[in-house]
This record gives structure tokens, sequence and C-alpha cells, in this order.
């Protein structure tokens, strides 16, 4: 029920303080390049895009959480009825914009073939390329947000401390992905979706799929303990 | 709440900042009605056990008690630059689940113009700043107020306007909780309840407030025929006249 308001008053302070700008930006530049050419593969390209969607997400949450002072954080978090509200809150947020995000990254290249552009894929995907897509960027995207969260104020106050770590983790998480096969969170999901037979899902996908929701609760969890530590 | 008519408690509460125990504990309770000050010396805790207390942030250990509608003002106010007051007002209310109220009047009451709603947060002054976000937690309607030091980055009419409107929220039955440096003097803007000594990392102190002079209201007449009204504390009375007087100025009334 609050969903709502708390929503309309993150993109208020957001919004004015053009705080998700540059992830907006870089989002749609990244999304217009990689179908700017021809003869995509349906499972290569939508795992692609899902991995980098995980960084953007993280930069998206973090902008926007970073654009509150804590002072304003404080009030709203007692208005809200107290900081585990407003914690449950914003991650319920945050899975709210990691689905939009999620349809946006999937849909684009599919209004581009509904408007004519029928070389954007090769082959063209199937409803269970769609279904396989949406669901690893939702995935995807959900870890992404939940690590935004997670260098959000309180935890780490400055803009370019929370970049940097954030790069770093996502390195990490890349690296370690690589190293861990079918569980390694992002890079298990692009990896999957890549030798994914078309017009079909495997079970190697749900459980990428299933590895980035258990690294989100992991940060999420981790955020939490932190946050209290940090007085937030 | 807590039983006997508390609104606001704590029960044995840790109020720790990093690996540091600020407070240890502490047991209190605030009932409704109450206009209770918190004092202690810089560093002492009293920001961290008022942000504990109001739900900002956790107890490490022990029971806090709060209604689920209650309304916090930090220290050293600070809103995002970008939306305008009469948005943030907005969504705060809104976060709260409550309807939308014209707020010209609430303004006016607090000293502020309406033209401030159309003003971005960022162009407010910093006592002005404070005085939306007091106004906001004043038009809550919360059975519970925590206030971090709110006399402090008001002049002298919004310290008049502040202890009015606390005098009201106590009669109305509000619990009001107010941190409060001794030289501050909230006990000369509004009639405290009771007032809790923070030291030794704990509240050492809990009784009756101590008995500073009420405020003083005092009305002149300048060197130019302008109308004067302060509103000061008892002990400042005896430098306000003589400053009035040394600039010429006619006294009309001292009242209390």
């Amino acid at each position: 029920m609050t969903l709502r308001p708390a929503g309309a008053y993150f993109v208020t302070v957001a919004a004015r303080a053009r705080a998700p700008l540059a992830a907006c930006a870089a989002g749609l530049f990244f999304l217009i390049g990689s179908y700017a050419y021809p003869r995509n593969e349906p499972g290569g390209t939508y795992g692609m895009t899902a991995l980098i969607g995980t960084v953007l997400a993280a930069w998206l949450v973090r902008s926007v959480l970073g654009a509150e002072p804590a002072e304003q954080a404080d009030m709203a978090a007692v208005a809200l009825g107290g900081r585990t509200q407003r914690l449950r809150l914003v991650a319920g947020l945050g899975a709210c914009l990691a689905a939009i995000l999620a349809v946006v990254f999937v849909l684009y290249p599919l209004v581009l073939l509904w408007a004519g552009d029928t070389h954007v894929f090769d082959p063209h995907p199937r409803v269970a390329d769609v279904v396989a897509a949406v669901a690893a960027h939702v995935a995807c995207l959900t870890f992404g947000a939940t690590l935004g969260l997670l260098f959000a104020p309180p935890r780490v106050p400055g803009a370019p401390t929370a970049f940097a770590a954030l790069t770093v983790t996502l390195l990490v998480v890349l690296v370690a992905g690589s190293a861990l096969g079918p569980v390694g969170g992002p890079y298990a999901v692009a990896d999957r979706m890549a030798d994914a037979r078309p017009g079909a899902i495997s079970a190697g996908e749900l459980v990428a799929d299933a590895s980035c929701l258990v690294l989100a609760a992991v940060a999420f969890g981790v955020a939490d303990r932190w946050g209290r530590s940090r007085g937030g | 709440m807590t039983p006997g008519g508390a609104v606001l408690g704590a029960a044995g509460v840790r109020v720790r900042r990093g690996r540091r125990v600020l407070l240890d504990d502490v047991t209190f309770a605030v009932r409704g009605g109450e206009l209770v000050a918190l004092r202690g010396g810089n560093g002492s805790g009293k920001t961290s056990l008022l942000r504990v207390l109001a739900g900002a942030t956790a107890a490490a250990a022990g029971t806090v008690s709060r209604p689920a509608a209650c309304a916090f003002v930090p220290d050293r106010v600070r809103l995002a630059g970008g939306p305008r007051c009469g948005e943030w007002l907005a969504r705060l209310r809104a976060l709260r689940g409550l309807a939308p109220i014209d707020w010209a009047g609430p303004l006016e009451a607090s000293g502020l113009a309406a033209a401030v709603l159309d003003q971005r947060c960022g162009e407010l002054s910093k006592g002005m700043t404070q005085r939306v976000a007091l106004l906001e937690a004043l038009t809550s309607g919360a059975p519970a107020l925590v206030l971090d030091e709110p006399f402090s980055g008001l002049d002298h009419d919004g310290r008049v306007w502040l202890g009015g409107a606390l005098a009201a929220q106590a009669g109305a039955g509000a619990a009001v909780l107010l941190s409060d440096h001794a030289d501050q003097g909230a006990a000369s803007w509004c009639r405290l309840t009771r007032a809790l000594a923070i030291g030794d990392g704990t509240v050492v102190a809990d009784g009756d407030a101590p008995p500073e002079a009420p405020a003083v209201t005092i009305r002149a007449v300048a060197a130019d025929g302008a109308p004067l009204t302060r509103v000061v504390a008892g002990a400042e009375v005896d430098a306000t006249l003589r400053a009035l007087l040394d600039a010429g100025a006619h006294i009309l009334e001292v009242t209390r």
C-alpha cells in the first residue's frame, strides 16, 4: 500500500536532482548500440544485455538513493514506521525497478522487429526465448539493484567510494562467476543463454537465474546488517 | 505503547555508534502530554538515542516502544535540494498515509510565506529548512514527536512559534521528547514537564525540569517610532532592556 507513495517520493527526490540521468543515458546508449548491428542471436544477445543490465541497475539504484541526504532519509524512515519498513520498501521498489527495466531491455528489440526491422534477430526469437530473456533480466537486474542498495548511504555515504566499491564487487562477481559455473550469478546467466538451444528454456538457465536471486538475498542481508552497524 | 500510558519508551536500551557503545541500559518512558528535554554534553549520545527512539536506526540491545506513527526532526536538517518545498511536504505526508492539506495556514503560523511552497528546498536558508521540517512533524498528528535540538537553528520569532506549537502538541496529548543544551534554554520557550540527563553512558537523572525562567515579552517603540516586540529568556531580560534603551527605544511593556 505504501509502495506507491514511497515510489513517488523517491522519483521526486531523484528526478529533481537529475541523479538517475547518467545511468539512464548509459542504458539507452547501450541498448541502441547493442541492436545497431543486424542478425543478433537471441539467447546470446539477451544474455549479454542481462549481464550489462546488472551494472546499470546497480548504478541507477545507487544514484537514486544517494540523492537523498541522510537527515531527510531519517525523517522519511520514521514517517514510514522505522528503518525496517524503509529497507523493505526500498527493496520492493528495487525489485519493481528491476522488473520495469527487464521489460524495457527485452521489449526494445521486439519493438524494432515489430516496427519492420526484420534483421534485428537471426533466428527470430520464439516465445520460450522471450520468457527466458525476461527471467534472466529480472534475476540479473534484481541482483544489480540490491548491489546498488548495498553501497548506498548510510553504508557508503560518498558517491566516489560507492562507485569504486560497486566496480570492484561487480568484477569479483564476474570473475568468481566464471569459476562457479552454473551457479555463477550474472556471468552464468550470460553463459547459459549463449549456449541455450533456440526456442527452449534449459534447466541450466533457470539455475543461473536462481543463483542471481540467491546472491541478491545475500547482498540484502549484508546491507541490513551493515546498515545497523552504521546507524542506518 | 508501554503500560501506564507511556507513548515512547526505552527499556535496557544500548546505543552503539560503530563498535563504540555510547549508551547502555537506558530506561525511561515519556507519557502522552509530556514535554521532556534530554540533556547531555557534546558526544554524550543524545542524537543517537533520539534516532533509536524514533526508529531511524535500531538499538543494539533492549526494547524501544513507540507508536506506529512518529515524527522525527534531526539537528541540522538537510533536504534534497531539487524538489520544491511543497512537493517535499506533500510526499512526506503521503508516506505517512495522510491526506493532503492546504499548507498556507500552517506556513503562515510558522512565520513562513506561502511562496516558500514553490521554492526549491535547496534555496531555503538553514532556519527556513528547519521550520519546514518542524512544520511537517507538527502537522503529522503523530502521537510522539522526537526533535533533536529543535530550537538551535531558529531565530527569535521561530523559537516563540515553536515553543507555542510544542505546548499545543503536548496539550493535545502528544508525547514530545527533545534534546536541548541547558544554555539553549528550551525551558525559556516552552514549559517542560521533565528533563532527562545523560552522563557516564546512561540516563543519570530523570526528574522535574529545572526551574528556568519562562519567556518574557518586551514591547517597545524604537527610536524611529517603529513598534518592537522581543521575547527573551528570563536570564536575557536585563541585557535586552539595556540594549533597547541604549538604542533609544522606549519600553512600553514587560510581561511574563
